[in-house]
This record gives structure tokens, sequence and C-alpha cells, in this order.
């Protein structure tokens, strides 16, 4: 499903961010990409959500090169995942309803469709009984769960998650964690970027381990299996 | 996609305008300013357009015979054969020696005694021409004017080839001012409204890049730019409309006043219909183009 090879990233000022990544995610796929922060974990997943282009190498998603993907076919890529982001990227004047069903709204969906989808999503993220409150009232925690609530909501094929328990207690972290699980278990790939040693280390999956831009080791959760 | 949107498009467009409220009236102030410009100097243009059409209308060429051309001569009839089938001329009428005398007795009674002293007719017979309507004739009015210059049995011309230029000059040069003036206006509005929404693209931002990442076309995104560019465009299109005529209402009579002493044969008005369209119909029309072109420019720099 996804396919980086010989993966550099360099920004302006020559800075590396990434060098040399080889990276292949199956279909079905629960996967953890970890390493502190400045690893390069965010600049990976920009890299496959298109939110910025590899310098070197190659990108493919669902079968296309990224790099030769036409602009108008950008939008089209994109509404196969759901992205739930570091820092949230909510319309904080607008209510944690309207959040969510935004992205039902741009992708096409009935009026009626819409509604029953974002309750129930915001249902299972813990927020059903604040689905009218503004966004930018909310709290930190609860914020990041109307992000995951947009992500999900039209049951994506690929997700992609910066730190998407940065803001939560462990309970409410479990519970995100449940919701991935639960969405992976029905054939959604999930791939997560996290500093979270103790969330992965009571995780299923792989991990793939970055530091300085470079993979310096991937193995099978639980099982230790290092390569 | 586009059309079945149009409705979220509309109501995302009123919030953008609620939102930045004061910077959209300024928006809408500053084009409907620029249309009521635009408006009074269409005004005076139709107007102006009126009185030169009414001129060029009305003019006519009067070609003075010598004396010894007898009405029923081959010269005579040769010239009038020609008068008549030259394309510019509409109709002719011949005005015998005999007549332009009484009419110049009728018209002028207080120079009869002049002609009383004179003793002989001293008027010329001649043709009056009517010419066909429009300004595009000056050539062919020059033209007609050389032919004639060389004609053996005319004495005289009532115009000559320098006053037909110097008038058709100063009709295209009326014309070009104004049309100058249309130009610049016209393009100061687009800019105006390009600017206003860039600064609304700008100022919205965040929200342009959410919906990129969740997969929103350009064009879903332009969308409710569009709409916000045309009603800014259409508001202040119509507001003009009505600071025109309400200023026309309230200064028509002194407008009148000072326009029928300068011309008395015409009446001052105001836009004619197809103005009135017009202005409403560009000021939409520029409204969405300005949105379109900040749209486009500026929805580039927020992630592809």
């Amino acid at each position: 499903m996804i396919q980086l090879s010989n993966v550099d990233k360099v920004y302006s000022g020559g800075r590396w961010a990434l060098k040399d990544i080889n990276l292949h995610i199956k279909k079905g796929e629960f996967i953890f990409i970890t390493g502190p922060s400045g690893a390069g974990k965010t600049t990976i997943l920009k890299l496959i959500y298109l939110g910025d282009k590899a310098s070197i190498g190659e990108v493919i998603l669902f079968g296309k090169n990224l790099a030769k993907l036409k602009k108008g076919s950008i939008p089209y890529l994109r509404r196969n995942m759901g992205i739930i982001f570091q820092d949230f990227k909510l319309l904080l004047d607008k209510s944690a309803y309207d959040n969510v069903a935004f992205a039902l709204r741009i992708l096409g969906f009935k009026k009626g469709d819409i509604r029953s989808r974002v309750l129930d999503t915001l249902k299972l993220v813990g927020l059903g009984k604040k689905s009218g409150e503004i966004a930018g009232g909310l709290s930190g925690g609860e914020q990041q769960r109307v992000c995951i609530a947009r992500a999900v909501v039209n049951e994506p094929a690929l997700i992609l998650a910066d730190e998407p328990t940065g803001n939560l207690d462990e309970g409410n972290a479990n519970h995100v964690m449940e919701i991935l699980r639960s969405l992976n278990s029905k054939g959604t790939t999930v791939v997560v970027a996290t500093h979270n040693r103790a969330l992965v280390e009571r995780s299923d999956g792989r991990n793939i381990f970055i530091d300085g831009g470079k993979i310096t080791k991937e193995c099978l959760l639980r099982e230790g299996n290092v390569s | 996609m586009f059309l079945k949107n149009l409705s979220f498009f509309f109501l995302e467009a009123l919030k953008n305008i609620r939102t930045n409220f004061y910077l959209h009236l300024t928006i809408i102030l500053i084009i409907s300013i620029s249309f009521s410009v635009l408006g009074i100097i269409l005004i005076f243009e139709t107007n102006i357009e009126n009185i030169l059409s009414s001129v060029s209308e009305d003019m006519t060429l009067e070609v003075f015979l010598k004396n010894e051309i007898k009405a029923d001569s081959e010269d005579f009839l040769k010239l009038k054969t020609f008068l008549q089938s030259y394309p510019l001329v509409k109709k002719i009428h011949y005005i015998s020696r005999s007549q332009a005398y009484f009419d110049f007795k009728k018209n002028f009674r207080q120079y009869s005694n002049l002609l009383e002293e004179l003793g002989d007719n001293p008027f010329p017979a001649s043709f009056r021409l009517a010419l066909k309507k429009g300004f595009d004739n000056k050539k062919e009015l020059i033209d007609l004017i050389s032919i004639l210059s060389n004609w053996k049995s005319i004495e005289d011309l009532s115009l000559n080839k320098e006053w037909v230029n110097h008038f058709y000059s100063f009709v295209s040069l009326i014309r070009m001012s104004v049309w100058l003036l249309i130009a610049l206006i016209t393009a100061g509005m687009i800019l105006i409204i390009y600017n206003g929404i860039k600064l609304t693209i700008h100022s919205k931002s965040p929200q342009i890049e959410i919906m990129k990442l969740v997969g929103a076309t350009n064009w879903f995104i332009r969308g409710q730019f569009i709409f916000e560019g045309v009603l800014e465009g259409l508001i202040g299109a119509s507001v003009s409309l009505l600071i025109l005529f309400l200023t026309y209402q309230l200064l028509f009579q002194k407008i009148t006043d000072a326009f029928s002493f300068l011309f008395p044969q015409h009446s001052f008005s105001f836009l004619p219909v197809e103005y009135i369209f017009i202005i409403i119909v560009s000021g939409t029309i520029m409204g969405l183009f300005g949105a379109i072109l900040s749209a486009s420019k500026f929805l580039k720099d927020i992630y592809g």
C-alpha cells in the first residue's frame, strides 16, 4: 500500500530531515513510527499525505508514484486517508459537529448520512454530549478527539496519526488506541507516529524506530523481533 | 459537484462576509464609489453621445452652384444624379436663387434693407444634402468634399475638409477619454476585489489548509470565495446605482437647467436601461474574475 524507496528529504539551508528511507507498509497493517522529537516521524507522514515532496527517491501510495501524480488528483487520493494531526488543525470557531461534518460535506455525502455518521463517530470518541460545543472552547484532549473523529468518520483505507495520544490521559489514550485497533481489525491500514514508548510497548504491530532521519531499528512488537 | 454545493458556497460566503464584516463593507463601499464615478462618466457619455449623434444627424452639406448653371442644364442634371446616388447622402433638396432670397428675407427681416440696397439677388442656387447617420462616415464625407471641390459647376461648399477633420477628431477625443476613464476605473475595481479576496484568503488560510488535507478540490475551495467576490461586486454595483439615482433625482433640476443653457435642444437624461444592466453585470463579472484570480494564485501556496 505504501512504499518509500531510498527517500531523502532535504529542507532549504541543507538540513537533512530524512536520509535513505526504505519502508514498505502492507494493506491492513498496524505500524508505529517511533523516535525522539525531531527524528523525522512527522516528515514521513507528510510525504505520505502529500503535505511535502521527497527530495530524492520514490514514494508509492495506493499504487501511484506521488512524484508523477497530477495536481488535480491529489484531493482524490487524500480522500482515502484520515489524518490525525499533532496540532489538531480544527476550525476553532465551529462546533465539534461542524468540524467533523465538514470533511463529509467535502466528500459529497448526503445531509442525512452526514448527521448520523457524525453523531455516531463523536459518540465513539466520547464526545457525544459535546457535539454542539465550539471547538475552541474544548480542552486539548477533547480537541484531539474531535480531530480523531474527523479522520475516521468516512472510514478511510489509511489512517495516518501523528502523536494521536499526545494530549490525552492514560484512560483516553487507551480508548483512542482501541478505536484505531478496531478500525484496523476491519481492514484499515494504520500508521501511528509517536514518541510515547509506553504506548508502543503495550501494543501489537510493527515498530519502525527512526533517529536523525534514518531508520535505525525495526521490530515486531511483543515478539521483540529486531531486524 | 460544483453545482451540488452551491448552497454550501453561498452560506460560507455569507459567513465570510459576516466574520470579516468591516473588511467586506470597505470593499463594497469602494466598489460602490468606483461604480458611481463610472456611472457619472457613463451619464455624461450618454448625453454627449446624444448631442454628437444629433449633430451628426443634423449635419448638412450645402453645395452652392455657379450662377450660370441653370436648373434644366446638362451640368445641373449630372450633378443632381451624382448627389442622389452617392451612398453617404440621405436626401437632397434644391434651393433656387429666388428661394434662397425669399428664405433670407423671411428669416432675417432686420436685414431686408440691405438686400434692397444690393439690388441684384446675391444668393446662389444650392443643393442641401442631408447626410446619413453615424460617426464612421468621416472618410466618405471627406471624399465627397474632395470630389465636389473640383466640380466645375460648383462655386463653393458649406463644409471644408479641415472642419470635418476637426469635428471628427473632437468626437474621437471625447470618446477616447471616456473609454480610457472607464478602463482605468475597471482595472482599479478588479484590483480592489482581487486584494480584498486575497486578504480574506489569508485570514482563512487555516481553514483552506484543512479543507485541502481532507480532500477538497481547489474548485470546491474557490467556490465560497467566488460567491464572496460575486456578492461584493453585485452589491457594490447595485448600491452605486442607488447612489446615482438619488443624486440624479436630487440634482436633476439644477443639472437640467445648466445643461439646457449649454445645449438648448437637448434634455439631460439618466442612464439608459442597457447601461444599468451593464453596470450590474460588469460588477458581478468583475467580482467573479477578481475572486478567481486571487483564489487561484493564493490557493497554490497552501499544500499544492
